[in-house]
Order: structure tokens, then sequence, then C-alpha cells
């Protein structure tokens, strides 16, 4: 007790010093709270939104789908299982599709495409689907499609025309239709521009003979964070069924691997700064321990054991780190908050994938606070440890010559 | 000495040995001519031209269904598919000229022309792929072959193996013909990969007389690799180097159809 | 001048222990950001090469219209011309000439439609990683078959599994000749399986000698696509408008990465933004250390400062002193960063760091990040850091001129 008394009025006696010390193991803190933040806010950020426009946080497939896809490979009643679906607390929404190829034309111009059924109001809720127009309008009657915009240059057609399409049902039989085209589409995905013909799943549903029947369904998440829970819950639920349940980045692999890749970039970037920390702390506590010398001459001096000299400088030091833990943490909580609400407006919107990318957010998340605890603990402990012992073994004669 | 019965068993042994290489050699050349059997597989479904209404079942693991189709034919450059049954799919129609291909699909109103990467595609969704149809490559040019004897030969068959010539753009390792020896009608063909593996046989069944000639009217297709796949080709009637006049092969004639 | 600078020389080397410490803090620092950037640097161009190496090259030159539909037809125009003037550009390293059709591919079991590209062997090699991510069989070595020598065709892992083939079997492409309109159908062997994780070039592409697609298509000597990779990987992204410019003539089109790949260019402003906002942040952290370190050691020496006002310097020659010293102590520590930088750069350079072990496009991409050596780390970042070790010092030293000299001298404990 007498120790931590000691600590104190010592951390108050020297203002300055306990200043700089404890500036220096605030800002460090902050800093590198918030870089964590901010890293993992951005990459969070920009795999929600690019799951978001078009593939989903989690998708439901018949089993073997997604290795080798197959308009046989079916998913049953896919309304009744997206209810059961929907029921889940952080789901936000879900789409059914129906996917298939065929041959597709205007007047004259013949080409393959791919046909993607879609249901027009939960399409929109859980992808923006309707975002994505840049001519024409949205689907209002039936027998309406959209088609990529490259699609219609290929078959010099556009809002308005009449496309024919021609391919084969799952009974067998040919599937040919007339619809009309009401608007054009920017997918963001080039593929996707130059092959993708998009009707409306009941019209798909007809043309390909598969009612009551869907080849996937798209969810999405309030909350990206929720893709492991969320679908280890789907798993467990549909395990008895013939559906497997799958995440982003199982049907995502090409972009989850250069996230991954992306990732770890910024973990080197993490290390740097976490060592620059490290060693600041360091550098001012190593100086003011040093500062201190003539001090703990002068106590050996008088007496005290080298044993409680150590605890003190041990106390003291633990006490700033503390202190500055907590009004680190309180800082950085609220700098990560506003970041994760608000953002950082990027001067112009980077458009990548289809995306639009118009902050930068950031995010409040444990590991953005324990880290740089962790950090601060372990340098300002470690460095006060070293000369602390060292002073209280020197000879008190050598550490109280003043030039 | 005295000629005895053992003597005589002796005699007909000796003459029995002596001869049956005679023997056989009379009966390999009651064979005919590897040639002339090989040209009679060709000609069979080779004509000038033909006129043939047939019924083509398809069975897939998830569906089965049986077309009906009226065709015409000329050289091997011109065909006009027009199917009439089942109800759906009745009117549309397929023509192909040299390497360009058609289809008239009768609900949309609509001739749309088949990019070339498509036309190797099976048709309709049959085994049949259009090459088949087609049928570039004849035994007698693109394959060299030789009579063998399989284990379970029949008597009444003749087997013939066709080897693709080196170079030819052929997938097959190579082919059994079994052609019955009097009427030399195929009864089937078995097509074999590089590896020996049996890939897929074509058997022909029912020999009926089709405008005076003799072929079978039954041709099943079934694939030996992927199950629950097979294709039936029935003619129905058929007749042959018939003239057939031009406009036939026209996409005006895709549009017309007299229900 | 000479004096003040004489002057803080000596007297930041009198305590040396100390000075060694804030100039090795500050050197660290520098060191980190010269790291930092270094690491940047390389991890872009990994990306970067990741992209482009693996098929599509740094640039490539097509006539204008081929990629929209892939028409056999549209051939780059002159040829000759356009690859002698190629040859010719000091920046660009190689050149390579491709074909590439639609076409099918069919086996004994099944048959696909799928993009068939010619490619010269030995030219293609230094471009694209094509040789690289063969699993089976070999880069193209000729078969012979009955005498006669067929090309080896490779295809992806994908479409060999759909058509059941191995290295060795027999294939047959088929393709549409241009000049006669027939189909021209031609045996192959697989000579090699690749696997370039990337999903339409492992399902549905061939490649083939380029001189047996020419005959194939009847294009003669005839192309439809050049490729070329440049000197230096940042050429492309930079003189992006150059390039097309002097290449798009008489009918062609000449695009970079980041015109033919537009997603990846986004990609790298995105990182190029986050990078910025490390690179504040590192600054920050050091920057901050910076204006601790050298204020406590110069609050610490306020009765040294006090002793010397007392004997009669003038408060500007303090100041004076104090900024030199300061300055001093930037050149101590910047060399020491420099050094300590140079070094881990260097280090950096020759072994990559692999971090992810994660397969990106075939085992050989493995995420090797080398540092990257670029003046400006050597130059503008050690200057930033003088300059701001200057500015800080500016405080203190000002207060050192004003205090009070008696409040000065009480401080010995």
């Amino acid at each position: 007790m007498l120790t931590v008394k000691l600590a104190l009025r010592n951390l108050m006696r020297q203002k300055r010093r306990t200043v700089y010390t404890g500036l220096s193991m605030l800002v460090g803190f902050v800093l590198a709270g918030f870089f964590i933040g901010w890293a993992d806010g951005t990459y969070n950020h920009m795999i929600d939104k690019f799951t978001r426009n078009r593939l989903g946080h989690i998708q439901v497939h018949r089993e073997g789908y997604l290795d080798k896809p197959s308009l046989y490979k079916t998913i049953g009643s896919p309304e009744e299982v997206g209810s059961r679906i929907d029921e889940y607390e952080h789901v936000e929404s879900w789409a059914p599709r129906i996917y298939s190829a065929g041959l597709v034309s205007i007047s004259e111009k013949t080409a393959g495409a791919e046909i993607i059924g879609v249901d027009p109001q939960r399409e929109d809720s859980t992808t923006a689907f309707s975002n994505k127009i840049v001519e024409g309008r949205y689907y209002e009657n039936s027998g309406e499609v959209l088609i990529g915009k490259e699609l219609a240059k290929i078959l010099k057609g556009g809002v308005g025309d009449e496309v024919a399409i021609f391919s084969q049902a799952a009974d067998g039989s040919i599937a040919e239709n007339l619809y009309k085209v009401v608007g054009l589409l920017d997918m963001g995905d080039p593929r996707l521009n130059r092959s993708g013909f998009y009707m409306q799943l009941a019209d798909a549903r007809e043309l390909l003979v598969l009612y009551n029947q869907a080849h996937e369904i798209a969810v999405t998440l309030y909350d990206l964070r929720q893709v492991e829970a969320v679908y280890q819950a789907l798993q467990s639920e549909f395990s008895d069924t013939e559906l497997s349940v799958a995440p982003w980045q199982e049907f995502a692999e090409e972009f989850y691997r250069a996230m991954e890749a992306d990732k770890n970039g910024m973990y080197i970037s993490l290390v740097v700064v976490i060592l620059v920390v490290g060693i600041t702390i360091l550098n001012t506590i190593l100086m003011s321990v040093m500062e201190r010398q003539k001090e703990y001459g002068v106590l050996r001096a008088i007496g005290t054991r080298p044993g409680s000299i150590v605890k003190m400088v041990v106390a003291e030091t633990s006490m700033l780190a503390l202190l500055s833990i907590v009004v680190g943490s309180i800082l950085t909580f609220f700098l990560n908050f506003y970041m994760a609400e608000h953002g950082l407006h990027l001067g112009s919107p980077i458009n990548w994938g289809g995306v639009q990318l118009e902050y930068m957010k950031g995010e409040v998340n444990f590991r953005s606070f324990f880290l740089p605890a962790i950090t601060v603990v372990v340098t300002s402990l470690a460095v006060c440890l070293f000369p602390a012992i060292k002073a209280a073994r020197t000879e008190p004669a050598k550490t109280m010559r003043v030039f | 000495m005295k000629f005895q019965l053992k003597h005589y068993g002796l005699v007909l042994i000796v003459l029995f040995i002596g001869f049956s290489p005679l023997l056989a050699q009379s009966a390999a050349a009651q064979r005919p001519d590897i040639e002339k059997v090989v040209n009679a597989i060709d000609q069979m479904y080779r004509h000038d031209s033909s006129h043939t209404i047939m019924e083509m079942e398809i069975h897939t693991p998830h569906w089965s269904r049986t077309l009906k189709l009226e065709a015409w034919s000329e050289g091997m450059d011109k065909t006009f598919i027009r199917i009439l049954q089942p109800q759906k799919e009745r009117g549309m129609g397929t023509l192909r000229i040299d390497n360009e291909m058609w289809n008239y699909l009768p609900k949309t109103n609509k001739v749309m022309k088949i990019p070339p990467s498509m036309m190797m595609s099976s048709w309709m969704g049959s085994d049949f792929k259009n090459n088949d149809l087609v049928k570039e490559f004849t035994f007698t040019e693109d394959y060299t072959f030789e009579y063998v004897q399989p284990e379970d030969a029949k008597e009444s068959l003749l087997y013939v193996k066709c080897t693709p010539k080196p170079g030819k753009p052929i997938v097959w390792g190579h082919v059994l013909v079994a052609v019955d020896a009097q009427t030399l009608i195929p009864e089937w063909e078995k097509y074999y990969d590089e590896h020996g593996e049996l890939m897929r046989i074509m058997y022909f069944k029912e020999v009926e007389d089709f405008d005076g000639k003799q072929l079978p009217s039954i041709m099943e297709l079934v694939p030996q690799t992927k199950e629950g796949h097979k294709t039936v080709l029935h003619y129905i009637e058929a007749e042959f180097d018939i003239r057939i006049t031009e406009r036939i092969f026209n996409l005006r004639n895709l549009r017309t159809f007299r229900r | 001048m000479n004096f003040y600078l004489k002057m803080a020389w000596r007297n930041i080397f009198r305590n040396r222990k100390r000075t060694f410490l804030t100039g090795l803090i500050i050197g660290i620092g520098l060191a980190s950001i010269m790291f930092t950037d270094a690491i940047v640097v390389g991890m872009k161009e990994n990306m970067i090469q990741s992209v482009t190496s693996s098929f599509i090259g740094d640039a490539q030159i097509h006539y204008e219209g081929f990629q929209d539909s892939y028409d056999a037809k549209k051939t780059i125009e002159n040829r000759e011309q356009l690859l002698s003037r190629l040859q010719q550009d000091e920046a660009i390293e190689s050149i390579t000439e491709r074909t590439a059709g639609f076409g099918t591919i069919s086996s004994p079991s099944d048959i696909n439609s799928i993009l068939i590209y010619g490619i010269d062997p030995s030219r293609e090699r230094p471009i694209s990683k094509v040789d690289e991510a063969i699993r089976e069989g070999s880069y193209f070595n000729l078969q012979e078959d009955g005498g006669e020598q067929f090309g080896g065709v490779l295809i992806g892992s994908k479409l060999a599994e759909r058509l059941e083939v191995k290295v060795g079997d027999r294939i047959v492409l088929s393709a549409t000749n241009v000049k006669t309109d027939d189909l021209a159908q031609n045996m192959f062997r697989v000579a090699g399986i690749y696997t370039m994780q990337i999903d339409e070039m492992d399902t549905s592409a061939a490649f083939i000698p380029i001189s047996q697609a020419q005959e194939m298509l009847g294009l003669g000597s005839r192309v439809h696509e050049i490729a070329v990779s440049f000197k230096d990987v940042q050429y492309a992204s930079q003189h992006s408008d150059e390039f097309a410019a002097a290449y798009s003539k008489g009918g062609n089109k000449a695009e970079t990465w980041p015109q033919l790949v537009p997603q990846m260019k986004k990609m790298l402003d995105l990182t190029d933004f986050s990078v910025g906002i490390t690179m504040i942040i590192v600054f920050a952290v050091i920057i901050f250390g910076i204006i601790n370190t050298l204020f406590m050691s110069l609050y610490e020496r306020i009765f040294e400062f006090g002793v010397l006002r007392a004997v009669g310097t003038k408060a500007v020659s303090l100041r004076k002193l104090i900024v030199f010293e300061a300055a001093s102590l930037a050149v101590y520590s910047s060399v020491i960063g420099v050094l300590l930088g140079a070094l881990i750069i260097y280090i950096g350079s020759v072994h990559g760091m692999n971090l992810t072990g994660v397969e990106f496009a075939g085992a050989t991409f493995t995420e090797e990040i080398n540092t990257v050596f670029r003046l400006r780390q050597f130059i503008l970042h050690p200057l930033l850091i003088f300059l701001f070790t200057v500015l800080v010092s500016l405080y203190p030293a000002r207060y050192a001129g004003r205090m009070s000299i008696t409040h000065a001298l009480q401080k010995t404990l």
C-alpha cells in the first residue's frame, strides 16, 4: 500500500515527466488502436460491398451444385427454404435465382447468353439490383427482361426491342419464347455485361419447366461479421436435406484470396506501427528512469532496500500504463466509432467491380483495444524493469554524481 | 500291308489335317473382300439425296422424350429437319448448308442463326453430335481395316476392326463393326478410345425394306461411360436418291410450315 | 555559424548514451518508414505481376473490335511494321504474338466449346506463366504419331476432367477456317495440363503452337493479338496514354493492363489510398516519438542551460545552439536510420517474405513480397525527418531562451 501511495506521489511530483511518459503511452495506444480499427473496418467494408453487390454473404444450393453446376441440381420449394432462413435474426434478406444458358437473338443477330432468373422484389432488396440499370427501367410486367449492356451491343439492339430465346428446358423439350427488353444493366463484371440475360423468376420457371425450383438462394446479413455464426446455424438447419450452405469465402474464392493477400500486406504495416509505438514507449520510459538515477541513489543511500525501489518503479509505470490504457480506450472507441458510422469520404468514389466505394469506414472491435493494450503493458513494464534493477543494485555514490 | 480299318482312320486323319488349311483357306476365301464390306457399311446411310420420316427417342437420367422428325438431305452439305411431334415443338426446323446452321422456332416465329461454336454440340439434347449426323468421315477413306475374330464371335457375323489412319482428326482409337455375313448389313458398331476402353455402341436393328433397299430401321446409340443415356432413331419412311427441289434448302422454307 | 555547429556536435556527443538512444529511436522510426514504403511498392508490383504475368501481359494490341466477339477475321493490321516499331521501342522488354478464336475440342467422352489460343512457345515464356502453370505433362513437346509430327495442346485441368483425357491422349480441335469458311478439324495430343486457378482458363481454353493455329484458321502469317511486357513494372500505369496513342493506328487498338483489366487498376488505387493513410499513421507515431524524445532530453538539461545563460550566453545564441543541436542529432539519426533502412530493404529485396502460403493462380505465385528500392526512400523520408526534428526543437529552444535563469538553476534533482 505504501508502494502505491509513493508511486502516486512520485508521479504527481514530476508532472512533466509523468505527462511525457503517459502521453507516449496514450498516443501510441490510440494510434495503434485507430490503425487496427481502420484497417479491419476498411477490409470488412470492401468485402461487404463486394459480396452484397451480387453474390450475397451466404449461398444455399443443392449439394454438388457449386462444384459442377447443372440445370437439374435444384433446390425444391425455394420459397419455403427462404422463409426458414428468414427466421434467423441476423438475416437481412434472401433472393432465389435460376441459372441456365441459351441462345438469344434480336432481329438478325444471335449470341450465346447466360440466363438468370431473378425474383424482382427480392433481388432488389438483397443486392440492389435495380441500381445496376443504366438505361431503361426495372421490371413492371411479366415478359420483360433486362440484359447486359454489352450484350445489347453485340445483338445490335436496345431498350424496347423484342428478344427471342432458345434453350433446353428441364424436361428435355425445347424452350423458346419472346420477351421485351426494358432495361440495360452494368453488372460491373465484363463477362456478365456481355452475356447476362436477366429474366423474371416466374418467366424463367415457365420457360425452363422448373416450377417451384431454384438453383441458388443468396442470403445477405445485416452485419458481415455474423457470417460465421449464421453459416454454422444454417448448416445444421439444413443438414438433413440435400442442400448445402456456403459462405462467401467459398463461392467467391478468388476474391477471398485476393483480400487475404492484401490483408497480409496490411499486417506488415501493423507490425511496423506496433513496433514503433513500442519503441517510443520504451525510449520514453528508459529516459525517465535514467534521469532518475540520482533519485534512486539517494533513496538507496538512506537505506531503501533494492527490492523496494524496483517495486516502486514498477508500480509507477503500471499505474501510468493503466491510466493511459483506460483513457486511450475511451478515445480509441470514439475515434473508431465515428469512423465506423461516418467514415472518411473519399475524394472521388472508386468504382470497383461494380461497387461504388464512397467512404472509408472504420470499425470498433476487440482487437483494436487488445493489441495496443498489450503493447503498452509489455513495453513499459519490460523497459522499466531493467534500469530499475540496475539502479537498485548500483552503489549509491556512483549514481549520485551530479555532473 | 493289308489295308485295315485303323489305316482307314489314319488316312482320314491325314486327309483331314492335310485338307484343313485348305478348308480354312476356302472358308476365308468365302469371306467377302473386306473393302467391299467396308464400302457397304459406308454406303448404307449415304445417299445422294434422301427424304425420311423418323422417330427419335432420347433418354437421359432426368427425362425421356420422343420426337417425330421429317428430314431431307442432299449430299454431305445440305440437311433440312422439321419436327412434327410433340405438339410443343411442332413446326421447329433446322437447316444446315455447309458450315452454317439455322433454327426456326415457330412459337416466336424466329429464324436464329447458330454460331459456329455451338454447331458441334449435341443435336436437340440427344447423344448424337452434329458431326455424327453429317458423317464427314468414311471407313473406306479415313480408316485402315482388317478382319478380326473376337472371342464371342457369332457364326453369322463378320467382324471388321477399323483404325483411323494416322493424322486423321478422329477421336476414336478404333471401331469394331459386326456385319451380317450374308446381307453385309451392320449389326453393331463399337467405338473404343485409344486405351481400348469401350466408349459407345451403335446398334442396328430390325431390317426393313425402304424404297427398295434393305436397311436397319432402328439405330440405337448407347454411350458406355455415361449412365442413363440412350438415343434411338427409328426410321418410319424413307426414299432415296430423289430429286429435291432447291426450295427445300433455304431459309424461307424454314418458316413455311403447313400444319 | 561554424562555431555553433562545432559546439552543437560536441554537446550532443557529451552524453553518448542518451544521444545514441535518441538517435536510435529516430533512426528506427526513419527506417520503418523506409521499410513500409518499400514493402508497399513491392506489394503493388506483386499484385500487378500476378495479374499481368498469368497471361495478359503488360499491354496488348488488337484490331479494333476484336475483343467484342473474337471474330477470327479481325486480325492485326500492318503486322510487320508494327512489330518492328515495337522491337525498337526501348521501354518494351518482350513481345509475343497470339491468335485466339472460338472452336470446339472433342474427346471420345465429350465435346466442349472453347477459346483456342495459338501461342509462340518460346516468345510466350517471358510474358506469361502458362508454362509454369503446367501440372502434368510438359510445355509443348511435339509428339510423334505414326511417323507424322503433331502439335501438342495444353488444356486446363477442369477441361481435362470433363473430357476425361490425360497427357498423351488424342483430341480433335475444330475451328472455322476464315479463308475458306470450311470447318477445319485437326488431331492434337494433350501435351500438358495446367492449373491457373482462373476459372475461365481452366475450363474453356486451350493452347496450341501459333503456326498450327494459323494453318488451321487459314490466317497465313496474321495474328489476333500482340502482347508485350515492359522493362519497368510501373511503365504501364504511368505511360498508358502514350502507349495507346503510339500504337493504336490503322485500325489497331493498343491497351495497357489498366485499360484491359480496369478492376485491377481500381484495386490498386484503393491500395494507394490505404497506403497513404498507413504512412500517415506511421509518420504520426514517429513524429510523436521525436517530439517526446527531444523535449525530454532538452528539458532535462534545463540546469545546464541555466548555467550557460548565467554565464552570459545571449538568449539568441542559446536558441541557435539548441536548434543546431537538434539538427546535428537529426543528421546523426538520419545516418543511423538510412543505414538501418538500407539493410532491412536489402534483406527484404533478396529474401522475399512469404506471408500467406496461399496459392494464387498456381503454386508458383506464392505471396512472396519483396521490398523494392526507390530513391525517394533514401532522400525524401530522411529529409522530412530532418526538417521535422529541427522544427520541433524550435519550441523548447524558445523556452530556453526566455526562461528565468534562477528558475533553471534550481533544477537539481
